[in-house]
């Protein structure tokens, strides 16, 4: 085989002969375009989703309430109910899950970490079956921020246990080690050493749970959420208007005259997202 | 005479704006075993890389200058470099299966020069392997998950499969620094006999392998080519300062 | 506070976040069937064997096996849909995009991660849906419009799975692979995506999961119609999204309100079974 073939001949391209050189150039070039167009599909969702709202912005849209069905008015209450929902439910899981990540770092425990898998896979809405019979039902917290707010905590718990978890587990095992070597005890690394190294992942990942909470609303129909509020909340155990619930009130039961409120109420929530994420990612960025 | 079957003319390479081998000039001879050695950092894997162009797959790679097989450039902008790599093989420094069975290894390079027929990859899978000093070894458990053998016996496989296709040249990229001393040595003794019937270019870093078995050797330092000889004769009579420092053990 | 107090103290946070977790899944698993109980005492085989869910009507019935189904349904075809598109971008990123081409793709899918399930639902609703009745389709909420839906919603995480799978098996393997001759896309798809197959495999898993859980997108675009779809353009309900449309409305401690706990421990179940799948993988992996 090799006497016979001139490899001059074989090696040279010549015009289209070649066999692997355009298989390999077709390849490339459909998957390139496979890709571009769904970026491109991405990115007209994004423009579909933020555009059309940006006109029924003023400032009655951010200040008032909904008023005459849905026709007139603003979206306030919701953005107030999402701001404190948001507040709320990340003071109670980002120290939570940090205990957590921690746990599953440092503790060698096999069925914690099967736990925290679990939880991260549950379906939204059967949290928020759960929240309803245990916050809203048995401890009574009825229709509430406060049951919302521990429901939310606990779907992201698993989010940033897991982040708190991957960065603190790769920090290398000699730094733990000099400090046992100056005598601290286990605690004492973890908290003192560990915990402000991963500093920047819990921000990171903070405003990626945020992100998360704020876009929630399966959960929050089930437990904190009502569709229209006739006072702002006064209380944790008063019922809250967000924004995704009120989009998805306004979706499902009004027609094309609460459209122009649903598309600001979209755009609102995107122009939050991509935020709050660039947010995250800038952090990121920082640590990397 | 000799056949000088790849030549070096004035290559540069560079990764972005470092440069990785300077104003390199060589010729290797047909059949002859050429030993590339020096201190890890002097681009005696860059230079290596570059002879079957898989330092294409690095991003930011760049080259300057020529190298001929066959009396032709392979980067010129008509060469097929699938082609390319089918004629010039390459074995790597940690070994590299597949994550497959032994026999698909080897089934992979073979179906991919056309050969489609059972009998014949049947054929060809235990020649390779028996080339390779390994066939007695598996023989018995070709379906065998190639990630189960030893490191020794991995880096065997690899050898089988580069030559299954028949090449001309094998390259080999320190390919016993991460075996125990007897793998290597048997490794040694199989590269000594591939000599015959292939080209082969091997990165060193072990003095002793490359007084072993090659008949040229090159020293690099720094990106350039320092000093190139016959291996006795630059062993014995290093006419370059720094070549003495190395074998010396003054640099590593 | 001294040392050894404070030491008490966070081995005590520690040990309270613990239990927190672990007490969270039992409670849920203890939640949802102390609260379906009534519906599996009362309706008992009919909840899985009947296709009739008629809730509010008198007498009520109360058979999910359609809806079941749907789930079901909907999970599998939407990994079918979404996963070869995720795998064709996964390779292109990993194996020809320039590294801030890569970065650049990657960051848009991350952005996409991010954008809650109700937006992706009412543009698709706003833009999508008026197209399918100016076409004639009776339903201009159905499967169809439920799975383009969950398309944009899984494309992401699945992506992003996958490329870091394949971004995970050494360069020296791809590379032998290449000095055999072989172009590139074989050697992506015939090496790496081999060398890469738990973490592929898992990547379908979780993506299959989260289409399971997902509640409002098949909410707002599936139709509402509690009855297994003949074509792609016929609307349907699935067991989440009976939960978060009807649940609101219905009476607390009443049978609908038992049997939508029902169809949340089914949904938990079949969530849990993925994850196990998922650790297994992994798991496997490892050794």
């Amino acid at each position: 085989m090799n006497e016979n073939t001139n490899f001059s001949q074989e090696v040279t391209k010549r015009a289209r002969k070649s066999n692997s050189v355009n298989k390999g150039m077709r390849s490339k070039v459909t998957l390139r375009v496979i890709t571009y167009i769904f970026a491109a599909l991405i990115l007209s969702l994004f423009l579909l989703a933020l555009i059309p709202g940006i006109r029924y912005w003023n400032l009655d849209f951010f200040t008032q309430a909904p008023s005459n069905g849905m026709t007139s008015g603003g979206i306030f209450p919701a953005l107030l109910g999402s701001i404190l929902l948001t507040l709320l439910s990340l003071a109670i899981a980002i120290p939570l899950g940090i205990l957590l990540g921690i746990v599953l770092s440092e503790y060698n425990l096999e069925y914690i970490r099967f736990v925290v898998t679990i939880l991260s896979g549950i379906p939204s809405v059967v949290y928020g079956l759960f929240g309803l019979g245990l916050f809203c039902i048995t401890l009574g917290m009825r229709t509430s921020i406060l049951a919302g707010a521990l429901t939310l905590a606990l779907m992201v718990l698993p989010v940033i246990s897991s982040s708190v978890y991957e960065t603190m587990h790769a920090i290398p095992r000699e730094l733990r080690e000099a400090a046992y070597a100056l005598g601290a005890r286990k605690s004492e690394v973890i908290f003192e050493m560990l915990v402000p190294s991963v500093k920047r992942s819990i921000l990171t990942v903070s405003f990626v749970a945020a992100g998360r909470a704020i876009g929630e609303t399966a959960p929050l129909i089930l437990t904190a959420a009502v569709f229209y509020a006739t006072n702002l909340p006064t209380s944790l155990l008063s019922p809250v208007m967000t924004l995704p619930t009120h989009l998805y009130f306004l979706s499902a039961s009004y027609g094309e005259s609460a459209r122009w409120m649903a598309q600001g109420t979209t755009s609102v929530l995107i122009l939050f997202v991509i935020v709050v994420y660039t947010i995250a990612f800038a952090f990121r960025r920082e640590r990397k | 005479m000799s056949d000088v079957i790849i030549e070096v003319k004035n290559f540069n390479a560079y990764y972005a704006d470092k440069k990785a081998v300077k104003d390199a000039n060589l010729k290797i001879e047909k059949n002859k075993i050429t030993a590339i050695m020096g201190p890890s950092g002097c681009g005696k894997s860059t230079l290596l890389r570059s002879i079957n162009r898989i330092n294409d797959l690095v991003p930011e790679f760049r080259t300057e200058g020529e190298i001929l097989f066959h009396d032709r450039n392979i980067y010129d902008r008509e060469t097929d470099v699938y082609s390319l790599r089918r004629r010039i093989g390459m074995v790597f420094q940690r070994p590299t299966p597949f994550p497959m069975s032994i026999f698909d290894n080897i089934a992979y390079g073979l179906k991919l020069i056309g050969v489609t027929e059972k009998k014949e990859i049947k054929e060809k899978v235990r020649w390779s392997l028996e080339k390779a000093a390994l066939w007695e070894e598996v023989k018995d458990e070709l379906d065998k998950s190639a990630l189960k053998l030893s490191g020794g016996q991995q880096q065997r496989l690899c050898i089988a499969r580069a030559i299954a296709i028949e090449p001309e040249v094998i390259l080999f990229d320190e390919p016993t620094s991460a075996l125990d001393p007897v793998s290597t040595q048997k490794i040694e003794g199989l590269i000594e006999e591939l000599a015959e019937e292939f080209t082969i270019i091997i990165v060193t870093h072990n003095i002793g392998q490359a007084a072993r078995i090659s008949d040229y050797t090159l020293f690099m330092y720094q990106g350039e080519i320092v000093e190139q000889n016959e291996t006795t004769k630059i062993l014995r009579n290093p006419t370059h300062e720094v070549t003495q420092q190395y074998l010396s053990g003054k640099i590593g | 506070m001294n040392r050894s107090t404070k030491d008490t103290l966070r081995k005590t946070l520690l040990t309270v976040s613990s239990l927190i977790a672990i007490s969270a899944v039992f409670g849920i698993y203890i939640y949802l069937i102390k609260e379906s109980y009534s519906a599996f005492q009362q309706v008992g085989a009919e909840l899985f064997v009947s296709d009739q869910w008629y809730p509010v009507w008198d007498p009520p019935e109360f058979g999910m096996r359609a809806m079941i189904i749907n789930s079901l349904m909907v999970t599998l075809l939407g990994s079918l849909i979404v996963v070869p598109f995720s795998y064709l971008i996964a390779i292109y990123l990993h194996g020809y995009a320039k590294p801030r081409e890569k970065e650049m793709i990657r960051r848009i899918f991350e952005y996409l991660a991010g954008v809650p399930s109700v937006v992706i639902a009412f543009v698709l609703l706003t833009f999508v849906s008026p197209l399918f009745a100016q076409v004639g389709i009776y339903s201009p909420q159905n499967l169809l419009l439920a799975l383009i839906g969950l398309f944009f919603l899984t494309i992401p995480i699945c992506t992003t799975l996958i490329l870091e799978s394949l971004d995970s098996v050494p360069k020296q393997v791809e590379e032998a692979s290449a000095a055999l001759g072989a172009i590139e896309f074989r050697t992506y798809t015939r090496v790496t995506s081999k060398a890469a197959l738990p973490g592929i495999m898992n990547a379908i898993v979780l993506t299959a999961n989260r289409i399971v859980g997902e509640t409002i997108v098949v909410l707002l675009l599936g139709g509402g119609a509690a009855m297994i779809p003949q074509k792609l353009t016929d609307p349907m309900k699935t067991l989440t999204a009976a939960i978060a449309s009807e649940m609101p409305e219905t009476a607390k401690g009443s049978l609908h309100y038992s049997s939508l706990f029902a169809a949340g421990l089914v949904l938990i179940l079949f969530s849990t079974l993925f994850e196990v799948v998922s650790i297994a993988i992994l798991r496997r992996n490892k050794r």
